[in-house]
């Protein structure tokens, strides 16, 4: 079966390692940033806080670092686990995976929908926050429960 | 599309895996084709008729709804 795109199955257990630690990053960042936070200067490629007189292209600023290591972390444990071939990766295996696809990029889309016509402000940018790598989580979520449905049914 | 997978499989007495093995797919594919769930593609159908020395046609045919 022609799988081009995916990744050997070997990244997946490191995926769900990876993944597990961006979740801890982003409870920490929500729960505890306040007591617990680590900023550090980055360079940003636009800056724009109203309050602040550094808002332009190309600033130095200066920004708590544990929500971008939440993502990047999640983001690439998610890829990780998301694309990662089944061991007999066969066009079942394929359907399934592309059937959940689907179904996470509509399920994310309604939600985004949703969060844009009902949140206002910080709520907002909290839940655009989330969008970062709501497709993805769903896309695991989804997957996981249908490969375990087709394993399920005996002879 | 219809099969008779399942009773080819007991006539050559062999369980869902080893087919599996045999035409080099998971398990969950022969047992998602023995329960009507999944269409195989030309490739496997005819991996499949080889396992069993038979014509393609002796193991899948079309159904009414096709």
């Amino acid at each position: 079966m022609n799988t081009r795109y995916l990744l050997p199955n070997y990244l997946k257990f490191p995926g769900w390692i990876i993944l597990g630690i961006g979740v801890i990053f982003g409870i920490w960042f929500f729960a505890f940033d306040e007591v617990m936070d680590i900023k550090i200067w980055m360079p940003a490629l636009h800056n724009s806080f109203p309050m602040d007189g550094n808002s332009g292209l190309f600033r130095l600023v200066y920004n708590s670092i544990i929500d971008e290591i939440a993502v990047t972390l999640i983001i690439i444990g998610s890829i990780f686990v998301a694309f990662s071939k089944e061991k007999t990766e066969d066009e079942y295996i394929m359907k399934i995976r592309l059937e959940s696809l689907v179904w996470a990029l509509i399920a994310n889309s309604v939600i985004m929908l949703f969060c844009m016509l009902t949140l206002y402000g910080m709520s907002f940018t909290i839940a655009t926050e989330f969008n970062l790598v709501t497709v993805l989580i769903l896309f695991v979520i989804k997957f996981q429960i249908a490969l375990r449905k087709a394993n399920k049914y005996e002879k | 599309m219809k099969n008779n997978l399942r009773v080819e499989r007991a006539i050559k007495n062999i369980t869902q895996e080893e087919l599996a093995k045999l035409v080099k797919v998971s398990r969950q594919t022969i047992n998602a084709m023995e329960l009507g769930k999944y269409v195989p593609s030309t490739v496997l159908a005819l991996k499949i008729a080889k396992v069993f020395e038979k014509k393609v046609e002796d193991i899948f045919s079309l159904e009414e709804s096709d």
